[in-house]
């Protein structure tokens, strides 16, 4: 049975991919009644498979093609190389606080989930493209196109008043 | 902008997702949710189903196919265990084949009243047929024979007069497990469908010796 941490763990997860709170409860309703009728009591990680059930809730609820973001395959020829790999490091983007819901917004559901699995849930991007089976490298081509939105939009000095500390 | 309220973008997003919790209503609905099913499910496992065999062996239905497949196969010992019981013994089977060959009245193959051209006809028995010892005297006349089987076996059925009651009989010759030699002076003598069968053993040979009164 699930604590109620465990439970506001996964509607943050859910959130991370919904952006909308009460579409995200509604998606961990729908995917705690699927468990339960499922009576998956041999689950080793009962919150890994959640989250496993209710990204792919959220997929099936959404349209495949708008879940994912297609990357350009220049994008990740450029970071192919080391080099580029250890340029990044979005570690050294700054935000301020009362913009990041804001921010948020503006992403995709999968740019999304990538930030809260490495800033919340502080996964590496490894462990992350095992989670969701995805190359690394793909990963590493969502963060560059990240990095480079959140540059532009402070070098722009836009409404989100997001500032990248060089 | 408000620079104290600038922080690496983990940290916000850090701050931000905690600030997102389920309500209390909302998390009572789902720790309701998940009480309601645990409790179902507990009662699901500690009331099993008792029905038929279930109610005597409560792991019955594992083992179900095999409990089916045992009492089939016992049911098949017991049927033949049974009809071998009430077999009739080897004697009475062989004396109920001759009185039916009897009654059946076939006709011979070989007509004569020599020994010898009917054992020469008869050339494919294992055994060569004989004269019985109390049939030697000049009272008994052999007509003829034929094939016939007995037990399931090639063997030779004569035809015989009693020359004293002008009586024809059939005379049966098959051979024995004993093999030659063997004699068995017990004569069995049964009325059977109304046809008199005797049989002995003689010369390694069963005989058998049919007649209608």
């Amino acid at each position: 049975m699930l604590d109620k941490e465990q439970l506001n763990q996964l509607y943050r997860f859910a959130i991370s991919l919904t952006n909308h709170d009460d579409q995200a409860y509604d998606l961990l309703q729908t995917c705690v009644e699927k468990y339960l009728k499922a009576n998956r009591q041999a689950v080793e990680s009962p919150v890994a498979y959640l989250k496993r059930m209710i990204r792919n809730e959220f997929i099936d609820q959404t349209r495949r093609r708008r879940f994912y973001c297609d990357v350009d395959s220049d994008v990740i020829d450029r970071i192919s190389d080391e080099q580029s790999l250890n340029e990044i490091t979005i570690e050294e983007i700054v935000v301020q606080q009362s913009e990041v819901a804001a921010l948020l917004g503006t992403m995709q559901p999968e740019e999304r989930e990538l930030l809260y699995l490495w800033a919340v849930e502080e996964y590496t991007i490894d462990e992350i493209a095992k989670i969701k089976q995805v190359p690394r490298g793909t990963l590493l081509s969502k963060l560059h196109r990240l990095k480079k939105r959140v540059q532009l939009q402070q070098d722009s000095d836009n409404v989100l008043n997001l500032r990248v500390k060089s | 902008m408000n620079q104290s309220n600038i922080k690496p973008i983990d940290e916000a997003l850090k701050a931000h997702y905690a600030s997102k919790s389920l309500s209390d209503n909302q998390l009572d609905q789902l720790m309701t949710l998940q009480a309601e099913v645990l409790v179902k499910q507990t009662q699901a496992v500690a009331l099993p189903e008792k029905t038929g065999l279930n109610r005597f062996f409560p792991d019955f239905r594992g083992y179900r196919y095999a409990f089916y497949a045992t009492a089939c196969m016992l049911l098949v010992c017991l049927a033949v265990t049974f009809s071998l019981i009430n077999r009739p013994p080897l004697s009475q089977r062989i004396m109920s084949e001759i009185a039916y060959n009897h009654k059946q009245g076939m006709p011979i193959e070989v007509a004569s009243n020599s020994l010898a051209d009917i054992r020469n006809y008869l050339d494919k028995l294992s055994f060569p047929i004989i004269s019985p010892n109390t049939m030697n005297n000049a009272n008994w006349q052999f007509l003829g024979g034929r094939y016939c089987s007995i037990n399931g076996k090639l063997a030779a059925q004569l035809k015989i007069k009693n020359l004293a009651d002008n009586t024809v009989y059939t005379l049966y010759q098959a051979a024995t497990k004993g093999g030659a030699g063997k004699s068995d002076k017990t004569r069995l003598t049964r009325m059977i469908d109304g046809v008199g069968v005797s049989i002995w053993r003689e010369k390694g040979l069963l005989l058998g010796l049919a007649s209608s009164p």
